[in-house]
């Protein structure tokens, strides 16, 4: 399974000039890549082009070498899941089951159960992502770092082959991330996952491959060793940064 | 609580509004009297029409307001919006005036349905984004040009004619046609409950919002349209049969939600019967408390609707 950009260049609608401008890259199972870049760079417009939501203005956007529009709502989502930044709260209140239910994409059954097999596989998400106390509250009384669980527990409940996660950890505390991070190095053997992140940390530790993005394009692009380093990402955030061992774990923070 | 106790319950009380609708009215009927020489008593048989077209309409308008509120993500989006209150009253306004009634009693009812489908199809062809948000205001925006036409109609029309015209604005299921205008109403009524009870959940994961229904699998453009022309077909059906009736497509679904949260395949069918008993027994009210000449069923709905819900939304306030 893969998911491929090629080219992709994409204007919002009444800018002056493109957003993104020539993007190609790749996402496939065995690997967890990150893309990084200033807010408003567009990382998460470029999410919402791979998973079909926007059309670029050119260039492509393929999975498993079919374009991904060309595949109905049904079929993309059993291959590709996102998981979104910011989900609105809806007007009812469902609880976090109903919620992660819903990813299993029974959304045409008429009866609206599940079988038992999704039930099954819907208490594991559950417990994988600690949320099985949590299971009967309704999403309203959650906080944010818990309400993200509850959408990337929807995501991952109908086991997609391809993950795009757009900021997976920025409510989590440190022992969400943790654990995020522990499930997202589980699952990388079989899901092809991309990260968009702010935290360089979180690439650091996490992901194989790291994509710098800056002015509508890709600035740089390859393991994180070589990628994050204050000589690559000055330029991109305009500040300094210090690259230091912490352990025998490379870590690096903005001065 | 269950689904199908939840059911139960709103079956019941609207089987009850519905035998009280028979049972009471401006007339006293005894029991006795309701079949004679084998015959059912004429008032009664006008009851059981207008109580059956309350029904219908109240069930109608509360399904359009769940959708309209679930697909705009917005608790005060009412069956009216997308300009059709304005188009079926100009349409109304323009039969009754230009002297259109006189062609039959369907008269008045076609130009409001034709009005309100203009005034519809207006907002979407408006519109070029089409997202949920920009129809609503494109909605406002026909609607509000709608209704300001059909003052400038009423201000210059006769008063004789412009007596009709607020009557059939304030609503009323008193002459409602059981053949030409009741039976296509329930079987639209009938075919909206059972594509939305099979896509329930596709209204579920648009309440998220259209990028999270595409993200799990729904065409959210295409449904966020389907539903909104559907909603308004609902309404627009209801108030060329019965006029403008206020509160019920807004009250009604926001209660239900309220109380019972959860899947619309949940919510469906109890808000349909709310709606159905919430119109049923505003109806009888009308007739009751004023027999001599009956209030207007939409006056009803709002005198009534508006404080349970000021009521419900302060208590759940409180609660929470």
């Amino acid at each position: 399974m893969k998911l491929t950009a090629e080219q992709l260049v994409y204007t919002h609608p009444g800018a002056r000039g493109p957003l993104l401008n020539g993007i190609s890259l790749e996402i496939a199972p065995g690997r967890i890549s990150a893309l990084l870049g200033r807010n408003g760079s567009g990382k998460s417009t470029l999410v919402r082009l791979l998973s079909g939501y926007l059309k670029p203005d050119s260039g492509s956007v393929t999975l498993d070498g079919r374009p991904v529009s060309a595949w109905t709502p049904t079929e993309r989502v059993r291959r590709l899941a996102v998981v979104q930044q910011h989900v609105p709260v809806p007007l009812t209140d469902y609880s976090v089951r109903e919620t992660v239910a819903m990813g299993l994409g029974g959304v045409s059954r008429l009866s609206g159960a599940l079988s038992p097999a999704q039930s099954e596989r819907l208490e594991r998400t559950l417990e994988l992502l600690d949320l099985a106390a949590l299971a009967d509250r309704p999403c309203g009384t959650l906080s944010g770092g818990e309400r993200q669980r509850v959408f990337t527990a929807a995501a991952l409940v109908r086991s997609p082959g391809l993950l795009l996660l757009d900021e997976p950890t920025s409510a989590a505390d440190p022992a969400v991330t943790g654990k995020i991070v522990s499930l997202l190095r589980t699952l990388a053997p079989e899901v092809g996952i991309l990260i968009v992140t702010h935290d360089l940390q979180l690439a650091l530790d996490c992901a194989g491959y790291v994509m710098l993005l800056h002015v509508g394009r890709i600035a740089a692009a390859g393991k994180p060793a070589d990628v994050l380093t204050p000589e690559t990402l000055e330029p991109v955030y305009g500040c300094s940064f210090r690259r230091f061992d912490c352990g025998g774990r490379p870590a690096i923070l903005p001065e | 609580m269950k689904t199908a106790r939840i059911i139960l319950i709103y079956l019941a009380a609207a089987i009850a509004a519905a035998v009280c609708g028979v049972l009471f009215g401006a007339a006293r009927i005894p029991l006795s009297e309701f079949v004679q020489d084998g015959a059912l008593n004429p008032i009664v048989e006008l009851r059981i029409v207008r109580t059956a077209a309350a029904a219908v309409v109240g069930a109608s308008l509360a399904v359009s307001g769940l959708v309209f509120q679930a697909v705009l993500r917005n608790s005060l989006a009412e069956p009216y919006l997308l300009g059709v209150s304005g188009g079926a009253g100009l349409g109304a306004a323009g039969a009754i005036i230009l002297g259109f009634s006189a062609w039959g009693f369907m008269s008045v009812p076609l130009f409001a349905l034709l009005g309100a489908v203009v005034a519809n199809l207006l907002v979407f062809a408006a519109v070029r984004r089409r997202s949920a948000e920009e129809l609503l205001l494109g909605g406002v925006m026909i609607g509000t040009l709608a209704s300001s036409l059909l003052m400038v109609v009423i201000t210059f029309s006769h008063s004789h004619d412009m007596a009709g015209v607020i009557w059939w604005m304030l609503g009323s299921v008193q002459n409602v046609d059981p053949a030409r205008q009741l039976a296509p109403a329930s079987i639209l009524l009938a075919a909206a409950l059972v594509f939305l009870f099979v896509r329930a959940g596709d209204v579920d994961l648009l309440t998220f919002g259209p990028e999270y229904a595409w993200n799990h699998g729904v065409n959210a453009r295409t449904m966020t349209v389907v539903l909104l022309a559907l909603a308004s077909l609902l309404a627009a059906v209801t108030v060329s049969m019965a006029g403008i009736i206020g509160f019920c497509g807004l009250v009604v679904p926001h209660i239900v939600r309220r109380l019972h949260g959860g899947s619309h395949r949940k919510i469906l069918i109890p808000a349909a019967l709310a709606g159905a008993a919430f119109l049923m027994l505003a109806d009888i009210l009308g007739r009751v408390v004023s027999p001599v000449r009956e209030l207007p069923v939409g006056m009803v709905t709002a005198a009534v609707g508006c404080p349970v819900f000021l009521w419900l939304l302060n208590r759940s306030r409180a609660g929470s």
